[in-house]
């Protein structure tokens, strides 16, 4: 009475519908928390739970307008938080000592531009990761971070002229 | 691309092309790790493993067990492919294994709303194969004690009940949520022992206090009091059940509850993960100290150790091992008990007062403080009116600082002046509200309130015509009740991280100044620090009479325990002078008070509001300093730089990890002034700017 094909179907089709989104977000994902808690660990980790409460939750996540646009909200809110704990946390460490930046903690790309970027509000971060990362326009910015279009549009323009004036570039 | 962008920009070409190579430099570690979801050992697989492992180990218990009654029994393993691999799915014909409680023979019909409902061979993943009959809406079919539960993905299952087949044909199974059940379990009121002193409380109780993580995936049942086994069946968190009256201590001093079982039969839990919903105000129920014979007895939490609770009780260890031969001092583990000696005797009444009494672990204490913490000793025992000793032997200002059990507030139905609970007029209430059900009763010592939420009590069930929570409101004086939540409510809710965390509840407890309290809902994505209830879950709050003279030392949890304080916008409250420092005050959440604030100058000709809208950088943006804040409440004092008169100053509370989404916590507003400084005695009180996301409700 039992048709395993069918069954086998069923259940693997759920979980490989997850196994993609994984495999499809969680680089993005840590980059832009990591740019937000200015941390590639951070922004790992933040990933990594924030795609552990959608696999927890996915029956109601996968049928989103948007998973990707929760996931990403989730992920943000986890690297502000961990942001802060890591603030206290690095606070007590300069109190120790300095210590040594781990090779896996090095961002790639220009370290000009990482340290402009880590100079902005996490907010600013935020939009210009999702911005500069993903293309993604400001409407979706406003949507996945829960602001306004408008505050989106602040942040993104304040956030580029910051970055501009730190940078040494014009910007329009 | 945003037209505020412009493209061919060498700002923008940097920027793009660092975020992308970090993407691609952790895209390609992530291929190197082999890219699977959760591949850093992080496996979320434990679940379906677990409960795999636990639903062999009952099946095999069960076809033991009954092998040796000469019983015969079908075990049918079906399997499910998770990830590639093949998991079983047990269930057995004929045994309940989801620890629900109900008879064979018990009868349901499909239920409304449902042209038909299908009827399986086995349990499956899926309904769509393996139906062997379709039934109609209205059909009764005949329970044949079968109960097993599927998993599609980590954290959904399905329950399905065995049902009687057609005649001469095989049983089959249906998903419980096809079923409107027409029989309910008998109760069974035959006790075979109580050797308590204590009769068990003639009312359904329910399961508390199980914890998500324990692979027994709830409370275990067992056929005697005391043995780990065999064992019955395992009864899930928020399980009603009804104890027969039957009582028993086992060897460690834990007090079991007989139960009704299945069929008729009965079996044992420990009783401390039962409670009653009411009456009001039963001390010491089920956890914490309680008295037996006239003596004490503490169970011991996770990390306890007996040289502390020694401490605590201001005994020697020695002693508490001479009174406690059944404890190896070596192997001291969570749940044992532990027999107080001479508890009652060091607590003679003395004179003096105290600064406010509630209750810790389920023990009623009084409570004395300094300027920085507070102390307890328990006061189990004294009688009303009472007054308690000192510690023994504690030389601090305990000493100086007896304790006295007053009485409580008294009610009645018909003229309470109290009003307790003033539920809003005209609220229906249902399964689904937020908040469906809120009872209260009173004894002569305290006020239980009993708030159980309905199915929509999160976020996700929320939905336009139920978005507002309708607050909870306790009216009564300012001396003589503070709100007292027992070990289940706030204790859950903010502080222990192990007890209550249920992946689907959205509900936690909040306190208002002026005790009030209300019940929130929150987004547990925001508040990842905060542990949830389940939902639906029931919240207990105990309310006690309060006697203090001084308003600033009252309860473990100050007077000023707040999420939120009443708004009020008011621009024209006293200022702060120039070249001043403003106190910042509030609470903090989560409890590390971790948080950021942000001063912005605001001059008289501009909209404040607009500020918010779109603000600027900030004069001033820090992360709240820890120290100073304790539960969560507390206060900083922030040097302001150099400013006009008439400027006024918005700070906000930031708190994580919302900094980004809404502003609140606090919110306040102070008008730079050229006055002396013997105006900031008088701070305007806190307010939020209009226009201001809260979170959401």
């Amino acid at each position: 009475m039992k048709n395993p094909d069918i069954e086998n179907t069923v259940a693997v089709s759920t979980q490989a519908a997850f196994e993609i989104f994984y495999r499809r977000e969680f680089s993005s994902l840590a980059v832009i928390a990591g740019t937000v808690a200015a941390s590639r660990t951070v922004g790992e980790d933040s990933a990594q739970k924030a795609l552990a409460k959608a696999n927890q939750q996915w029956s109601t996540v996968a049928v989103l307008d948007k998973p990707g646009a929760w996931v990403r909200r989730v992920a943000i809110n986890l690297a502000i938080g961990r942001k802060q704990r890591t603030v206290t946390e690095a606070k007590t460490l300069l109190k120790i000592g300095p210590t040594a930046t781990t090779a896996a903690e090095t961002r790639r790309g220009d370290p000009a531009v990482w340290a402009a970027v880590d100079q902005l509000a996490p907010k600013q971060r935020a939009v210009v990761a999702l911005h500069y990362l993903e293309d993604r326009p400001v409407a979706e910015i406003a949507e996945i971070l829960d602001i306004s279009v408008s505050a989106a549009t602040s942040s993104l323009h304040q956030a580029r002229a910051n970055l501009a004036t730190r940078l040494g570039e014009s910007h329009g | 691309m945003d037209d505020q962008t412009p493209s061919n920009d060498p700002l923008d070409d940097r920027l793009r092309a660092t975020f992308t190579a970090e993407r691609d430099d952790l895209d390609r570690r992530h291929l190197a790790n082999g890219g699977a979801a959760f591949g850093r050992g992080r496996s979320l697989k434990w679940i379906p493993f677990a409960i795999a492992t636990a639903v062999l180990a009952i099946a095999g218990f069960v076809f033991i067990g009954n092998r040796s009654n000469d019983q015969a029994v079908e075990v049918d393993v079906a399997t499910q492919t998770v990830d590639g691999s093949a998991q079983p799915v047990l269930y057995v014909t004929g045994q309940n294994m989801c620890g629900t409680s109900y008879n064979s023979g018990s009868r349901a019909v499909v239920g409304d709303g449902r042209d038909s409902a299908s009827a399986l061979a086995e349990p499956e993943i899926s309904d769509q194969v393996g139906i062997t009959r379709m039934l109609e809406a209205g059909t009764l079919v005949e329970l044949a004690g079968g109960c097993t539960r599927t998993q599609i993905v980590p954290g959904q299952t399905q329950t399905w009940y065995e049902i009687k087949g057609a005649p001469g044909t095989p049983n089959e199974w249906v998903l419980n949520e096809d079923l409107v059940w027409q029989a309910q379990p008998e109760p069974l009121h035959e006790p075979t022992v109580n050797a308590c002193d204590t009769d068990v409380p003639d009312v359904p109780h329910f399961v508390w206090d199980v914890l998500v993580s324990d692979l027994d995936g709830g409370l275990v049942a067992h056929t005697a009091a005391g043995v780990d086994e065999p064992i019955t069946r395992i009864i899930g968190f928020d399980e009603v059940v009804s104890p027969t009256g039957g009582c028993d201590i086992a060897a460690n001093g834990a007090v079991w509850y007989q139960l009704s079982g299945p069929e008729r039969s009965a079996d044992w839990v420990n009783a401390r993960y039962l409670r009653a919903p009411e009456p009001a105000c039963r001390q010491a129920e089920q956890s914490g100290t309680r008295a037996r014979n006239g003596q004490h007895i503490h169970e011991i939490d996770i990390g306890g150790r007996l040289s502390s609770l020694a401490a605590q009780y201001g005994i020697d260890v020695r002693e508490l091992l001479s009174a406690n031969p059944h404890i190896d001092p070596n192997v001291i583990v969570a749940g044992d008990l532990i027999w107080i000696p001479g508890l009652l005797e060091q607590r003679k009444p003395a004179n003096g007062s105290f600064d406010g009494w509630g209750v810790v672990d389920g023990d009623l204490v009084a409570f004395s403080f300094d300027n920085t913490t507070y102390r307890w000793y328990p006061t189990e025992g004294v009688n009303v009116g009472t007054q308690c000793s000192p510690l023994p032997g504690n030389g601090d200002t305990l000493d100086a600082r007896p304790c006295l059990r007053v009485a409580a507030p008294v009610t009645s139905s018909s003229s309470d002046p109290l009003e307790y609970i003033r539920w809003p007029a005209g609220a229906v209430s249902s399964t689904t509200d937020h908040i469906h059900d809120i009872r209260t009763e009173s004894n002569e010592t305290c006020t239980r309130v009993v708030v159980t939420f309905g199915d929509n009590a999160n976020e996700e069930g929320l939905d336009a015509t139920s978005t507002t929570l309708p607050p909870i409101v306790v009216n009564q004086g300012l001396d003589f009740v503070r709100i007292s939540p027992n070990g289940w409510s706030l204790e859950s809710a903010f502080m222990d991280a192990d007890r209550v965390d249920y992946p689907e509840g959205i509900a936690l407890l909040a306190l208002y100044p002026g005790y009030e309290f209300a019940v929130e809902l929150m987004h547990r994505e925001m508040e990842p620090n905060v542990h949830f209830f389940d939902n639906p879950a029931r919240v207990l709050i105990d309310l006690f009479p309060l006697k203090s003279s001084n308003p600033n030392t009252i309860g473990p949890f100050g007077n000023t325990f707040v999420l939120r304080r009443p708004i009020q916008l008011d621009l024209n409250g006293p200022g702060i002078p120039v070249d001043d420092e403003i106190e910042i005050s509030g609470f903090g959440r989560p409890f590390e008070a971790a948080g950021l604030y942000r001063i912005w100058a605001v001059a008289d000709d501009v909209d404040a509001h607009a500020i918010l809208a779109d603000p600027p950088a900030p004069l001033i943006e820090e992360f709240f300093p820890t120290a100073g804040w304790a539960e969560g409440w507390g206060s900083f004092v922030i040097a302001l730089p150099d400013l006009e008169p008439g400027t006024y100053i918005a700070v906000f509370g930031e708190l994580p990890p919302t900094d980004e989404v809404g502003f609140y916590g606090t919110g306040q507003l102070f008008r730079v002034t050229d006055s002396p400084a013997e105006e900031s005695d008088t701070w305007p009180e806190a307010v939020l700017l209009p226009n201001v996301q809260l979170p959401p409700e």
